[in-house]
């Protein structure tokens, strides 16, 4: 164990060269490159909070968008159902409309039908009775049922009511009558037919010459023809006014 | 040779070798220890060529935790300027540990085991204590803390850090000394490989004086900012 002065001197030398050395080249650098490291770190610590806090915001944003547009999606859904309901209704009532409207049109259809049906079996129930009746009538048209009918027809022409007279007197006056056509389908005896013509004549409201015609085809019965006006009791007119009745 | 002769002589306490340039004679220990000066400052001007920000190399994050350590302790224990401490302290701790580890290699002695060696760096500690507690707080504040808490306890401070300052020397070159004695002594007893179980001893000898060693310096340092610590804690206190 000895102590030398030179090693000392030298070691406090290089000791304290070593320090600078060391400060300088070692222990600053490293520390300063731990310094920057640590730094960037917490400045990419920093933007990924950053980032992370972005990207949140973000989720949030679009979680409320996502919300308000569920809500809207609803609300659409429910306007849409509204409106589909409404339209539905709508078409409902047209088609119950359109539906009222067939119907009704099929029941004036068929009421038509029906009347039409009607009015045929009418019409040919009265052909079949008109053609019945005529030939019924044809056997019994004779002598005394033209009697009768004209005496019928006397009082009826002379139970004129007198604004029927009025209207036949006017008649002849405007339309210059100047004699009564009678036609029957036998021939009349003189005292019926005076009786006929003096009636017409009253009618008529002057004295006309009476022409007497005979008209087998009427049956039986009397026709008078005055002008515009025309005294019916036979029985081939009744017929056709019969049937006539039928076809109207 | 006798045996003794070479238990002592590869423990260096025979004196070290010499080697003589002209007139002028150097030691090994502190031709070891200039070598080990370059080394490391070549070693530093290496790494620091070759940091990395990105993407660090093994070597790199080994170096990066060591020097953060280090900058943690000198940090937990300076009130001031941590950073100005740290050069002198991690030093310390970095060039005892491998001027200890050198003894490992065969053919070549610890500088540690020199006492002019360990001694120097005592005396680098003796004067750093009032450099930087002089520097931290004034001249008043650290002349005072010589004559607290009365004025004759002057040179019992002063005693104290003499003393202590010599058995910081005194420890780490007995310490490193006594362990290579003990290797030569089993090396001639046991025979040549039955050391090896003891040269690991002297590895983990090695990493507890070189931690020692600087602890203590720190210590003595942050002692010496002792009234700067006191004044940092009672503005501390009133601030609560």
């Amino acid at each position: 164990m000895s102590f030398d002065w030179t090693t000392f001197i030298l070691q406090v030398i290089n000791f304290l060269v070593l320090v600078w050395l060391l400060h300088r080249l070692l222990f600053r650098p490293v520390l300063r490159l731990v310094a920057e490291r640590k730094a960037a770190t917490a400045k990419a610590w920093e933007e990924a909070q950053r980032v992370k806090k972005e990207g949140e915001d973000l989720q949030k944003a679009y979680e409320n968008r996502m919300s308000l547009w569920e809500a809207e999606k609803e609300k659409a859904r429910g306007k849409l159902l509204e409106e589909m309901q409404g339209e539905r209704r709508r078409l409902e009532a047209e088609n119950d409309r359109l539906i009222q409207e067939e119907r009704e049109r099929a029941r004036a259809v068929e009421a038509h039908r029906l009347a039409a049906l009607s009015q045929e079996a009418e019409t040919r129930a009265l052909r079949i009775a008109s053609q019945f009746a005529s030939r019924f009538l044809q056997d019994l048209a004779t002598p005394d049922l033209e009697v009768k009918l004209v005496d019928r027809a006397i009082e009826e022409i002379e139970r004129l009511p007198p604004e029927k007279i009025a209207e036949i007197r006017d008649s002849v006056a405007r339309g210059g009558v100047r004699q009564i056509e009678v036609r029957t389908a036998f021939p009349l005896e003189e005292g019926r037919r005076d009786r006929l013509a003096h009636a017409l004549n009253k009618a008529c409201g002057r004295e006309l010459p009476c022409e007497c015609l005979v008209d087998p085809s009427l049956g039986a019965g009397v026709r008078a023809v005055v002008g515009g006006w025309m005294a019916r009791a036979n029985v081939k007119d009744e017929l056709l006014f019969f049937a006539s009745k039928g076809e109207a | 040779m006798s045996a003794a002769e070479f238990v002592l002589g590869a423990a260096g306490l025979l004196g070290q070798p010499t080697l003589r340039i002209g007139s002028f004679a150097v030691s090994e220990s502190a031709v070891t220890a200039t070598a080990l000066t370059v080394a490391l400052a070549s070693a530093a001007a290496w790494t620091r060529s070759r940091l990395r920000m990105r993407n660090p190399a093994g070597w790199q994050v080994v170096l990066e935790l060591a020097v953060q350590a280090i900058d943690s302790t000198v940090r937990d224990s300076i009130p001031k300027a941590p950073e100005r401490i740290l050069p002198l302290v991690g030093t310390l701790w970095i060039y005892i540990l491998l001027a200890n580890l050198i003894g490992l290699i065969p053919g070549l002695h610890s500088p540690t085991g020199d006492l002019s060696v360990t001694g120097a760096l005592a005396t680098i500690v003796f004067f750093a204590v009032p450099f930087y507690g002089i520097w931290a707080e004034g001249w008043a504040a650290y002349v005072r803390e010589y004559f607290a808490p009365m004025f004759w306890m002057f040179p019992f401070h002063v005693m104290s850090e003499l003393t202590r300052t010599l058995t910081l020397a005194v420890r780490l070159f007995g310490n490193m000394t006594g362990m290579e004695v003990a290797i030569g002594i089993l090396l001639l007893l046991a025979g040549f490989l039955v050391p090896v179980a003891f040269l690991f001893l002297h590895f983990i000898e090695a990493l507890l004086q070189a931690y020692i060693f600087g602890m203590l310096a720190l210590v003595y340092i942050a002692g010496g900012m002792q009234a700067l610590a006191d004044r940092e804690q009672r503005k501390g206190e009133t601030t609560r």
